[in-house]
């Protein structure tokens, strides 16, 4: 195996350089490194989104969610990432246009803009920081865990991590958001061609979906329905998570730049189409392998399994191209997120723009490594951490609508209710505050008083005469 | 013009049904696998048809989204 994944990866490289003189050539100036010149059509718009929303947390989390906790997860993601489709429908008109009227750098600045405070986009710097480099360690850890595992001949967890980031600073830092994009529109494919393989021989192995299925039944019955053997999937649990997903294109910078720099309209249209198209062709195969992870892998560690089904019984030409379609999810979403943390930076800069830009790529150095620094330490529970950052980053919804939405909004109400919001669900996290209270979630009652709140606001504000 | 606005509305009442059918005391009812649909259980094929059913909204709402030129391009168009 190690000689096709040595001749898969060497394919993957050198097309992944390609891109990124290619993207090199193309770049002038500090808005086309930046912001990618901001004319993405339908399809390539659609492959970076996708390849930047999904990530490890989908080919290695959501097969586990499934092994362990049953179909309940097509709940958990299916049907919440074919509702993002609409959500993207719905959002890229007003946000574009918020954007356009104010000038867009990043979702920081435009706060900045749109609250005339500096305190609004600092506010939103500070939850995107907290809540995306734990995610981004999350990719990263969870890739160097499985290719240890699988070559331990090779490096440690850590050498692998490393060695994920260099690469992915490489060409972000050599060819800007053009150079990703690409990248993300290989990696996207990749990711969705080694599911599908994998998948397929899980269904064959049992000789066909239905007996997929009547094997699962006879192991374990409870997977077949909600809320599954541990009891997960309640209701709350699956409206809290739909919530914290739902708004990902409003809140994480990464996806919301991808809304603004498209072409036209016309373009966000065919792209919020074809993201639903394609999360569906890439969480569906995840419950083949995790189902017959049930059934095969029952009583296998989370890494054990993910190393088996995905690499050991593979061909090696097969196992090949998982590998570097893992290290490829992991990267599209990764260099994404880094990069958006940086430009949310620059956004929030101002002065001589060559002294920002050598700022903002120093940044996104300083942010991959404190990524790394993370990912040494942190979980191997990839699903519900992502979660965790999906539900932080979602506090920071009501900020980010008023600013796209209302012309005055104010920044000495919202501010503070963001940040009050953001301090409760940290002392939710720590333990400091009790994960339920009077047997409802404590995320969802956060997510229903922030809710209320800014209807507060909305009616004290119309009631005073203002545009809101 | 009205008439596309009132199937955008309709669009995204639709969604918000349909994600809250899945959400549904029905959907999620504990232990309950039957009715099967062609040997999927209750909790997978709802969730199968209204993901599908999301998308065709969603194509729906692309065609009857009332729109404003946001920048040239858009203009042009």
């Amino acid at each position: 195996m190690n000689t096709w994944l040595l001749v898969v990866g060497g394919i993957y490289a050198l097309v992944l350089i390609g891109a990124t003189w290619h993207a090199r050539r193309n770049t002038h100036t500090t808005d086309d490194y930046m912001l990618a010149g901001s004319q993405l059509g339908g399809l390539i718009g659609a492959l970076t989104f996708g390849a930047t929303l999904f990530s490890t947390f989908t080919l290695m989390g959501m097969p586990d969610f499934f092994r362990t906790h049953g179909v309940g997860a097509w709940i958990f993601l299916g049907v919440t990432d074919a509702a993002i489709a609409m959500v993207i429908l719905w959002y890229a008109v007003p946000l574009r246009r918020r954007a356009a009227q104010l000038g867009f750098q990043g979702l920081a600045g435009l706060l900045v803009a749109s609250y005339r405070s500096r305190a609004a986009g600092i506010v939103y710097f500070v939850g995107i920081f907290i809540f995306l480099i734990p995610y981004v360690a999350v990719q990263i850890r969870g890739i160097g865990i499985l290719l240890s595992a699988t070559y331990p001949a090779t490096l440690p967890d850590w050498g692998w991590s490393l060695a994920i980031v260099m690469t992915l600073l490489i060409y972000s830092e050599i060819g800007g958001l053009k150079a990703i994009i690409y990248s993300d529109a290989l990696q996207g494919l990749v990711l969705l061609v080694a599911s599908w393989i994998v998948a397929y021989g899980c269904v064959t192995h049992f000789g066909g979906i239905a007996a997929l299925f009547e094997r699962v039944a006879q192991t374990e019955p409870a997977l077949l329905s909600a809320p599954g053997p541990k009891g997960l999937f309640s209701f709350q649990f699956l409206l809290a998570s739909m919530l914290a997903i739902l708004v990902l294109p409003i809140t994480q910078p990464q996806l919301a730049t991808r809304l603004v720099i498209m072409r036209d309209l016309q373009a966000s249209q065919r792209m919020a189409l074809t993201v639903g198209v394609f999360s569906m062709f890439v969480i569906l195969p995840t419950l083949a392998i995790g189902l017959y992870g049930a059934v095969v892998h029952q009583e296998a560690t989370p890494a054990a399994f993910l190393a088996a089904v995905l690499l050991q019984e593979q061909a090696p030409v097969v196992a090949a191209m998982v590998a570097i379609g893992l290290v490829a999810a992991a990267m599209s979403t990764a260099d994404s997120q880094l990069f958006a943390l940086g430009g949310e930076l620059r956004s929030l800069m101002s002065g001589d723009s060559t002294r920002v830009m050598q700022i903002t790529r120093a940044a996104i150095v300083v942010f991959a490594l404190a990524a790394f620094g993370f990912a040494t330490v942190s979980s191997d529970q990839l699903v519900m951490l992502a979660r965790v950052s999906f539900t932080g980053t979602a506090l920071l919804a009501p900020l980010i609508l008023f600013a796209v939405f209302s012309e005055q909004p104010r920044v000495h109400i919202l501010g503070p209710l963001t940040v009050t919001a953001l301090v409760l669900f940290i002392g939710i996290l720590t333990g400091l505050i009790p994960t339920s209270v009077g047997g409802v979630r404590s995320d969802l009652i956060l997510f229903g008083l922030l809710a209320l709140a800014s209807l507060a606001v909305v009616l004290s504000s119309t009631r005073q005469g203002d545009n809101v | 013009m009205q008439h596309q606005r009132l199937i955008w509305r309709i669009c995204l009442c639709g969604a918000a049904a349909l994600v809250g059918l899945s959400l549904s005391p029905w959907t999620l009812q504990d232990g309950a696998t039957t009715p099967l649909v062609l040997g999927l259980p209750r909790v997978l094929w709802v969730g199968f048809a209204v993901a599908l059913a999301l998308l065709v909204v969603t194509l729906v709402g692309a065609w009857v989204q009332p729109t404003e030129p946001v920048n040239d391009e858009d203009e042009r168009r």
